[in-house]
Order: structure tokens, then sequence, then C-alpha cells
């Protein structure tokens, strides 16, 4: 990269928001996948007009951007894979508005999640959205990768809830999309397109935001089973049969093992199967529906039910489900978590599918996951370096990919395509729909500033 | 790839990059910048082994901006062990670039132990010439800035005691029937700067019928070198110290400055390498216990006279993360008559002391602790108690600074107190 | 004289958009075109695919009609919100998406394209798109679902859509009420806001439009019903009926199930002797009630014949004219005022009246629509010639 930009750069946001040592960059060279690619030059703006006149002199200069929030996704969309300029975006983090009585809030694009949480959840209302980053990621990120989490079988997705958006376009311009009221504008659906665009077709620099009201009450739930199947059954019974519960979480029994031995609660650890409900709304409502959860639960197998409906109660029984990351960390230093989404009704062929390649290709394979909306995380725990067991999983990931188109599903449900999806992409989109994307890609960034090296462009 | 580099290695592989340290680091949450961040200083020492980045000076300097508060450790899903990680990070910079020269001649100072003492005897005679007195008794404040020693002129410190605590008690403090026999590990700051403080734990102690020991001829637990690298007189005052506590044969060693104590606990494992010390220090290690979780290991005392107070708590991080210490203080606490006892919201969040780490970085450390008062000044106690004399120091400096009204104790304090000590 | 096609299999549809693009001959779906282009008409392209009640996804295709379609969903206990009400029953899934309608329930279930999970659109060059899937969870490449699906957008035409599903409620509570005057009504909604009553619909109608379909109650008519398990739609209902009384309220009919009077509201959103403008304008629900004013302020100094009525817990409401055509001087008034209460245009209008949007996105979606659709053949209007 030229001097001249760095210097550019530096008059631009001010010295000390441009950092090109060695030893900061390595510090922005990676985000919670494997790969590093070192930036020329990391910068920090601090208002939408430095960040476009960033954009507007890399486009001069043809210097690729990458934006970062909090680097903490899973496919690979903050590590700037061609070098160029590593755009940090976490100095624009205030949350602007919290408008009650609208329903809206408007917040920009630096602000971690939990945060932003806790301020609507102090304001009486909710926002549903729950990454399992969301102590650590922004929200911009969050909607650049359209994150997802375990409620999204009730609530839906971060997708749902964006109304609109503030973005910088690749040739600098500032532009507004969608509406701050319900998204619903006539013309192409830009303010969608830029959800889960994963930095490839504007830098998102400030977001409007539906909320909700927040459900009465809650229970949670915790049913044993001695068949995975059985429990995999469960899953599309509860949903076909009228009942959609807030969350609907599988932990397979080499989880619940690896949980227990971290954890020490006393997990059922013969259990082959658990599932953790959760079950939210009016009080007389989630009476009905977690009756009608238990009932469920008994007609396809389950043993043992158990229910919790104190804040530390249901703590208790989410406890196991959030410590199932640092107990595979500790079995193995290498934990590949995969995304692959099917339709609900196909759980119980994907597992044992995915038990199947387990086996086959001689690795060890935790599954867990958001059944309730067939995101199972298929999680093989293994060691970088050893070169020959990764080459393995390599082989077993590109099969579970097939496996899940096969069974109608996608190759990612929450974490998105990157550079880690990239090379299968077109195994789901097809020729067509691959041409479809490289077109739209085209038509938005020319020059193809943006994230280069992800998604189409890979 | 070098020894050193195969020993990082066992932790560096365990880092997943999740980013969780970035919810809870105090310098990030400041600086917002990834190399403050445990897994950026991971990833930086990964290219070191890599043979990607040499130890320069520039990566000495992002090394050095950390509290070494172990909030990171403490989080991380993966179990990365970062405090230890950095630590040895930090030796094997120091070996390679050495340190400042006020450090290096400071630390070397620490090793000449009766010179050391006379030094800051003396220096408690003449602080007057370089320190003023700050509003309301709250300390003193430099007449001049003393950037060098992280001294700016808004900067409250503690005065040196005209009399050190180890020059007020005797070696043997005997008790009429004693149940154990126990060794005082005071440090420097119970020594030359708090000394009603450690006055109160002996008194405690012997309350207990406990015959206490104040070794007179140990040194400084060498935190302060060490934690900047210095491994050479790190070692010397570790394997000292280490001697002449296990030649006493005590049942119990009692630490009242958490940094001490998880030092003399911990960290001293990974710096003493005579093995036969090392050996010692195995066996000595087990016998190290806070004054807190020592009496609660006696029995807390019944009959307690009242203190009414609204009393708040700060852990103080080599002590709840550090020692694993931080039941005790509240349950000692709680049990006083009339004591209100107020949690304050992220008690156990480091208070931006970090040792040296304020003098260099001053304005993050003033930035983390004012965190720490809004906290603590929530809770709407009068009185904070604490187990750290850094954090003690670092916590009055911000309180004389806001002009507030909190007094700031060591726990022992308040525990002499109720046993009628004082 | 226009020519009209009515494929009746995706492969037709493919065929006559390959041989248009071969031979640069204008297409018209589900809008009037020029007089020497072809309509299609995809009314015959109205089976339902299929039903999969374990994963909630309807197939179908375009030519479904909404109310057909609601009542073959029910009949195994299942219902596509938008089609779930009495309002949009001769409305086909195909123009429910390209018009953009509004999901009449959306205060509480959200907007319609959040109800489309995938579709297949045929391409200008005859290919097949295929987008999204039967996985509630989708973040694979871009959004293309509603990309392509979005209102008045013309990058191809779809050949079927893959619906959202959701079980039916247990039961429905419905009321149908008038107030004195629009300040009443919107401080009954407001109300309900803050007392976190959550209707499944809630539509008002002012006087005047009541006045033109011959059905004026003599109130600002307030159509809702609350669903849900028995005892919550019960204790809803009964609260709103309180919160009612506070403002004076006049219930006309209560009931569980079906009402009569929104049955009588059928012909509402379908545009037929009476031009009726939905979905165009937006605002802050706070907002609404200066619009209102303004609104009736310009009715009253212009004499145009108009009223509104919408989901005005949202903000989102609609105009209708006495006559057949609108009055262009009048809606660029209303725009100022819309835009004056802080609200704005989606943008409908102006493609309706061959407009067209400007700005720096206009420009982006030309080089879509050349990118697609090269020899410009689909919905190619009178006054939106592509440079």
């Amino acid at each position: 990269m030229q001097q001249q930009v760095i210097i550019e750069l530096r008059r631009l946001v001010g010295a000390q928001y441009v950092m090109d040592q060695l030893e900061d960059r390595i510090c922005y060279s990676f985000d919670a996948t494997f790969r590093d690619f070192l930036p020329d030059v990391v910068v920090k703006p601090g208002c939408v007009a430095e960040i476009a006149a960033i954009v507007k002199l890399a486009g001069r200069y043809n210097v690729p951007i990458t934006a970062r929030g909090a680097a903490t996704g899973l496919s690979g969309g903050a590590v700037p894979v061609e070098g160029g300029i590593s755009l940090v975006l976490t100095r624009l983090n205030k949350i602007i508005d919290i408008d009650t009585a609208n329903r809206v809030a408007v917040v920009e694009t630096g602000v971690i999640t939990q945060d932003f949480v806790n301020a609507v959840t102090q304001a009486g209302l909710f926002y549903p959205p729950d990454p399992a980053s969301a102590k650590t990621s922004t929200i911009g990120g969050n909607i650049a990768e359209c994150a997802g989490g375990p409620r999204g079988v009730k609530y839906g997705i971060t997708r749902d809830y964006v109304l609109g958006m503030e973005v910088v376009l690749p040739d600098g311009s500032v532009v507004e999309l969608g509406n701050k009221f319900d998204s619903e504008m006539a013309g192409p659906d830009w303010g969608m397109l830029l959800v889960g665009s994963e930095g490839t077709l504007g830098i998102i620099t400030k977001i409007y935001l539906k909320l909700v009201d927040k459900p009465s009450a809650k229970q949670t739930l915790l049913a044993v089973f001695t068949s995975l199947d059985d429990a995999a059954r469960t899953v599309s019974e509860m949903i076909a049969s009228g009942t959609i519960p807030t969350t609907l979480e599988i932990m397979d029994n080499l989880t619940i093992r690896a949980v227990e031995d971290y954890l020490k609660v006393g997990l059922p650890v013969s259990a082959e199967a658990i599932l953790l409900i959760e079950v939210d709304g009016s009080a007389k409502a989630i009476v009905k529906q977690a009756e009608h959860v238990i009932k469920v639960c008994q007609q396809c197998g389950a043993t043992e039910i158990q229910t919790a409906s104190t804040p530390e109660d249901i703590d208790k029984l989410w406890q196991a489900r959030r410590a199932i990351s640092p107990a595979c960390g500790k079995l193995n230093p290498t934990k590949i978590s995969e995304d692959a989404t099917v339709p609900r009704s196909q759980i119980p062929t994907m597992v044992r599918r995915l038990r199947e390649i387990a086996q086959k290709y001689n690795l060890k394979m935790v599954i867990f996951g958001h059944a309730g909306d067939g995101n199972l995380h298929p999680n093989i725990l293994s060691n970088k370096h050893d070169h020959e067991e990764m080459e393995r999983v390599e082989q077993a990931v590109a099969e579970l990919f097939k496996v899940a188109l096969e069974l109608g599903g996608t190759l990612s449900g929450e974490h998105g395509i990157g550079y880690m999806k990239a090379p299968f992409l077109q195994w789901e989109t097809g020729e067509t729909g691959f041409a479809v994307g490289k077109a739209i890609k085209k038509v938005i960034d020319p020059q193809g500033l943006l994230n280069p090296g992800k998604l189409f462009n890979a | 790839m070098e020894h050193k580099y195969e020993e990082w290695q066992q932790q560096l592989v365990k880092c997943i990059r999740c980013g969780t340290c970035r919810s809870v680091c105090p310098v990030f949450q400041v600086a917002d910048n990834e190399n403050t961040t445990a897994r950026g200083k991971v990833k930086l020492l990964e290219a070191v082994s890599e043979g990607k980045l040499t130890l320069t000076t520039e990566l000495q300097a992002r090394m050095s901006k950390c509290l070494l508060c172990k909030a990171c450790a403490a989080g991380c899903p993966s179990g990365v062990k970062t405090d230890e990680l950095f630590l040895s990070a930090r030796r094997a910079l120091a070996a390679q670039n050495g340190l400042p020269l006020a450090k290096k001649l400071a630390f070397t100072g620490l090793t000449y132990r009766k010179l050391f003492d006379l030094g800051l005897k003396m220096g408690s005679l003449f602080q007057g010439i370089i320190f003023k007195d700050a509003p309301n008794g709250r300390g003193k404040l430099a007449r001049l800035p003393l950037p060098g020693a992280g001294l700016g002129q808004r900067r409250i410190i503690p005065p040196l005691a005209t009399s050190p605590l180890r020059s007020r008690l005797p070696e043997i403090n005997k008790v009429a029937s004693p149940q154990v026999r126990v060794a005082f590990y005071t440090g420097c700051m119970l020594n030359y700067v708090y000394p009603d403080a450690g006055e109160a734990i002996v008194k405690i102690l012997k309350a207990h019928d406990v015959e206490v020991v104040i070794p007179a001829k140990q040194s400084c637990c060498g935190t302060p070198a060490f934690t900047s690298g210095d491994y050479r007189v790190g070692r010397h005052l570790a394997e000292e110290n280490v001697k002449l506590l296990a030649a006493g044969k005590y049942d119990s060693i009692i630490t009242g400055c958490a940094s001490c104590g998880a030092a003399l606990k911990h960290e001293y494992g990974a710096i003493i390498e005579d093995p036969e010390v090392k050996q010692l220090w195995k066996e000595l290690s087990k016998k190290i216990k806070d004054i807190t979780e020592f009496v609660v290991s006696r029995g807390i005392k019944q009959d307690l006279r009242e203190v009414r107070a609204k009393i708040t708590y700060h852990d103080p991080c080599h002590l709840v993360r550090g020692m694993g210490v931080s039941k005790e203080p509240r349950q000692l606490l709680q049990a006083i008559p009339g004591v209100n006892y107020a949690e304050m919201k992220d008690a156990a969040k480091c208070c931006g002391a970090g040792g040296t780490f304020s003098m260099a970085h001053y304005d993050i450390s003033r930035t983390i602790n004012d965190w720490k008062l809004d906290n603590a000044e929530a809770t709407g106690a009068t009185i904070l108690a604490t187990g750290c004399s850094a954090c003690r120091m670092h916590i009055t400096d911000g309180l004389g600074q806001r002009g507030s009204n909190m007094k700031v104790v060591h726990t022992a304090e308040i525990i002499a107190k109720a046993y009628g000590l004082d | 004289m226009s020519q009209s096609v009515y494929p009746q299999s995706v492969e037709e549809l493919q065929h006559v958009l390959r041989t248009a693009s071969d031979t640069g001959s204008l297409l018209y779906v589900y809008r009037q075109g020029k007089p020497e282009g072809i309509t299609i008409d995809l009314s015959k392209l109205d089976e339902i695919l299929e039903i999969d009640a374990a994963n909630l996804v309807a197939t179908v295709r375009p030519g479904v009609k909404l109310g057909i379609l609601a009542g073959r969903l029910a009949e195994q206990g299942l219902r596509f919100l938008p089609a779930d009400t009495p309002f949009y029953q001769d409305k086909t899934v195909g123009q429910l998406f390209y018009e953009g309608c509004s999901n009449l329930s959306s205060l509480k279930y959200g907007s319609a394209k959040h109800f489309l999970m995938g579709s297949e659109v045929v391409l200008p060059t005859g290919e097949l798109l295929k987008t999204g899937g039967k996985t509630v969870k989708n973040v694979t490449g871009y959004d293309s679902t509603r990309f392509f699906n979005a209102p008045y957008t013309d990058f191809g035409i779809t050949a079927t859509f893959l619906l959202k599903l959701l079980p039916l409620p247990e039961t429905r509570k419905g009321m149908t009420i008038t107030f004195a005057g629009v300040e009443e009504m919107l401080s009954f909604v407001k109300d309900l806001k803050e007392s976190q009553l959550v209707p499944a619909y809630l539509l008002w109608v002012d006087r005047k439009v009541q006045a033109m379909f011959q059905n004026d109650l003599q109130g600002q008519l307030v159509m809702l019903e609350f669903d849900g398990v028995q005892e919550d739609a019960e204790e809803q209902q009964h609260k709103a009926t309180i919160i009612c009384k506070k403002y004076h309220g006049t219930i006309r009919e209560s009931y569980e199930g079906v009402g009569e009077i929104p049955a009588k509201w059928g012909d509402l959103y379908r545009s037929s002797d009476k031009y009726v403008l939905t979905d165009e304008y937006k605002l802050a629900f706070t907002r609404q009630a200066e619009f209102i004013k303004a609104f009736y302020a310009i009715t009253g100094s212009s004499g145009v014949q108009a009223g509104m009525f919408g989901q005005v817990s949202e903000g989102k409401l609609n105009i209708a004219f006495a006559a057949a055509q609108p009055d262009n001087a009048f809606i660029e008034a209303v725009v100022t005022a819309v835009k004056h209460s802080g609200g704005i245009s989606t943008g409908k209008y102006d493609r309706l009246t061959g407009k067209g949007p400007s700005g720096i996105l206009a420009e982006i979606e030309q080089r879509a629509k050349i990118a697609f659709d090269p020899k410009q053949i689909l919905n190619r209007l009178m006054l939106q010639e592509v440079q």
C-alpha cells in the first residue's frame, strides 16, 4: 500500500486513530476463525463523514476495505483477506434513541449488543435476537452477518428487527435504506439486501431497530431421552402440533458428558439426548404451552422432565447450555463449529448422518444446537497442529454440507459464508444463483472494494 | 522453536479468539484497541513463536499495557492461562530489551534488604520536601510533577509511616496458650505505609490464640520486579523469602496484602528455579493464607462488638482471582452486628491500580478507578473495606480527588474493631 | 389492443420470458402496460403445491387467492398470517408481494416480507433462480428472497413462493367500535399500546371512507381482534372494553370467531371504482394526530372527496378517493403534510404513475435492472425509459 494513503488517512481521522506498525496490524489480522491475514493499516474513524471520506480515498487508490466490529464472527467476515484497510467501527458507539412510544431504537454500528439489550430492557421493552456473542459483538456486526441465537424459533432473527439503516456505499455516498417505521418501501429491498451482506455491499453505520413488548412470564423445561432420535422427533412434533417454544435446544450424549465433566451439576450422563425448552408469554399461556410441551415429550419417549420457573432455577438449567463451549474447549484445543441447518423435520436424519460422518472420518464430534429451527451445531473437536487429522476434518465438513443440502437445508443458519464456506457456496446457490449473487455485488461495488475474498468473490 | 515458545504453545493453542476477553478487560474498555485484549496479546505471542515477530520494544510496550488483573483468564471459555503467559512474555522481553533505568535501580534496591529498609525510613523523614499534604488529610501530593515516578500533581499518595510496622512490634508475639504458630508476612506496603492495618492483623491473630512471628529478615515479595519482567531480582527475592519462611516451620503463613499472598502462593512457582527451593515452596504454598481466610477457618468469634456503619467491599484481583478468596471477607463483615453490608456492582473488577501499571499509564488507571468509585458510591456506603494495599492507595487517591467522604480501610481494621481490639 | 397470456406451468412462464428476451417484446405482469406489450396473467398458475405442517411451510404458485389458501390451511389447523384476514380474500399471493401489501396483523406478527421463506424466480433470460428454502434460518449469500420479491421490483417473475406458516390460534375475540371523533379514537389506541394489549389486527376507517363504501356507522370506526389461548383473548377483550368505555366508544359488535362488520369491509383494500392508495405513507404513531388534522385541512380546502383508513396503531395510513383517479395536486399536498409530520412515502405512487425514484439508489436500481433484464422487457412503462 502506498505511504500516501496512510498519510491521508492520518489527516482524515487523526494520527492516533491510524495504526500501521506490525505489532498493531497483527492484532487486527484475525477474528474468531482460524486463519489470519494482515491488514496494511488499521483505521478507527469517529463518524460517518470520516468513513465516507475513507471509502472515497480507498476508491481513488484502489485499496480494499474490510469493516470490523468486535471481530467475533465465525465465518471470517472481519478478516482482511486481501490486506488493505481494516476499518474498525467501534468508535461509533452511541445508543442514539430508544423511542418506547413508537417501539423503535436508533443505534450506532459499534454499540455492543448486550449494552443495547440492557438499555432496551431498562426502557421496559424487548429486543429478542440473542446471539451467543452478545456480550462482545457489535450490533453492526450482528446486522452485517444477520446473527441468530436460540430465540430464533419463536422470535425470528436479526433481519426481522431491522427497519432501516444508514449505510456508506462503495462510492462513498451516505444513504438511508428502508425506513424507521416498518422497513416496507416500494422498489428493491436494499435494507434487507444489506442485512447479512457480510460487509461486501456497504458499511453499515446506523440502524433503526424494531422493539417489542416483553413477555410477562416464562418457564424452562429439561427433557431427558434415552434415544437421540426420540429427542429429534420431539422437536418437529412439538411445533407441528401447535406450540412454538421460545427456545428449543438439543444436546447429545457427548455434549452432556463434556458439560458434566466441566460443571459437575448432576446432568444425566447416561441420557442419549436432552432438550432444553423455554416457553414465554402471559402466565396463562405458558401454563398451556408447558402442558403441551410435556405431553409431546412424554409421547415421544422422554424419561424425565424437570421444570423451572424461578429466575435462579431457570438460570441453572441454562448454565449447562452456556457451558458447552468451555467444556468442549477443555477436551480439545481446536473446535470446528459448524452451523449447517436443515428443515426441522429432517433433524432426526441429520443427526444420524452426522454421527455416520464422525465415525467415517474417525473424529470426535459433539452435536448440540437450536433444534427448534433446524440449526444444529455439530462441533468437531480436534487439534489444528495435527495436520493429518485436520485433513480428515476438512473432508468431514464438506460431507456435512452435502448432507445438509441434500436434506433441503442450507450451509449456514447463523454464521455466514465469509471465506470459510465460500468454496461451497455454489453447491447451494447453483450456477444461476451464484451468477445472480456476483451480479448484485458487481452492480453495487463495481470496483470490488469492500471485503474482497469473501462470499461471491472468494 | 525455542524452549520458552514451546511452553507458550501449550497456552497459545487453546485460544479460539472468541473475544470474550474483550468483554471483561478493563484496559480494553478504556482503550478500545485490540492490542490491549488478551486474545490480541496471545496473537502477538503466537506471531513471535512462529518467527513472524521479534521481541521488539514496541511489543514490550504493548505487553506492559495490562493490569494483570486476571479477568481474562477467569473468563476464558478455553482456559487459556493468559496471566501466566503474559508474565512469561514480560520476562522474555525484559531479558531481550532490558528495563528502564529507574526500574532497574529500584528493583535491584529491593534485593539489598537493609539498605532498602534504611532508605524508606529516611524517606519517611524527608518526604515533606517532595510532597505536601493533600486537603482534608487525605495523603500527599507531589509538589512538582514527577512523570518518571508516575506522579502527576493531581495524584494523591499515602505518606510513609514515621514508624514502620516491623519496628513497632517484636519479631515474636507470644500468647498465653498458643493453638498454632504462624509467620506474618507483612509485605512492604503494610510495613511502610499502612502499619495500623498490620497491627490490627497481629491483634486479631493473637485474639485467636495464635503465636505470631514477624520474621525480621523478610524481603519484598518481588511482585513489582517480576511483573515488570525482572526475573533476576524476582527470583532472588522469591528464593530468599521461601527459604526464610520454610526454615521457621510455621503452621501457616499469614498475608494481609493480596499481591504478596498471591505471589507467595502461586506466582513464585514460575519464578523459582533452584529445584530444592522449588520443593520447599511447594510445601510452603499450601500454608499461605490471607488473614480473612485464616480467621474464618479458625471460626469467627461470637461475642463481637457493634460497628455501626454502611460498608462495601472491593475484591482485590490478587485476592479473588489470585488466591481464590472472596467469600471470607464478606462473611466476616456481615457477621458484625451494626454493619450494614452493601455489595457494590462489579466488586471483583480491578480497581485500576495494577501496581506499576498506574505509574506508566495513570490516565487509564484513573478512568478504571473512577468506574470502581462510581459503583462504590452508588451503594451509599461510608466505608470501603479491602484486602490489598495497592488497591487501598489507588482508591484513596481517587476518592480524594473527587472530594468524597468515603473512608478506605483494610478489612482487618474493621474486624479488629469488632473484636474490641482497637 | 394488448395481448394476454395465461401460463399454466413454470416451464411455460420460462418460455414466455425467454422468447420475449430474444425478440425484445414487452411483457407486463401485475401492472397496466403499453398497448403493444403482452400482459402475463398468472391467475391460472394457481396450485397449492404442498403444505408441510412439520416444517410450517406452504409452497404455492403466484395465482393462488389468499382466501382459498387460508381455507386450505385452516383444514390443517394452520395459517399464513397475511392471508388470515377478511380484507385480502381475493388478492393473490403474487399480488400480495408485488404490490407490497401490508400484513394487516403486522403489529403483532411482523411484516409480510418475513413470512416469505424462499421463492423460485423466472429471470428475463428464462433461467430459474432459487432463493431461500424451508429453513427458518438461512444466511447463505444475499437475501435474494426479499430482494427479488420486493414491491414494484421488476428483475424477474416469481413462479413459486415458500410461505411461513403458524398454527391457528385457539380463539379469536373481536370488537367493532365507533368513537365520536379522531381524538378519542387515537387516545383509545394509545391506551391499548400503553396497557401492552396487542391486538392481532386493528383497523381504523374514517367517516369519509365509510360513506364512500356506503357503510357509515356514524363514528370513527375501529375493528380489532385479539387472538391466542382462550383466557388471554378473553382477558384482553375485557380490558379493551374497559378502555373503550373510557373514551366513550360505542361497541357495535363483540364476537368470538368471525365478525359480521369486518366481513362487510372485504372491498376496502381492493381498487374498484374508487382510487385506493395503500402502503404509501408511514408515520410515527405519536405523530399521526397532527398529520390527520393536516389531511382533513387539505380535503377541506381542495374540495377533493377523500378519506383515510389503515393500521393506525402502526402509523400505516391509507387514502381512498371517491373518484376513480387520484388528484395529483392533492397527493403532493398530502406528501408535504406527511413529511412535515416526520413521515415518509414509500415511493409506490411514483412508481405507479411512471415517475420512478431518483438519487443514488435509483442509479443502482437502474444498473441492477440492466444486469438482470438487459433488454428491459419486463414492466417497461411510459415515462420510465432507461438510458
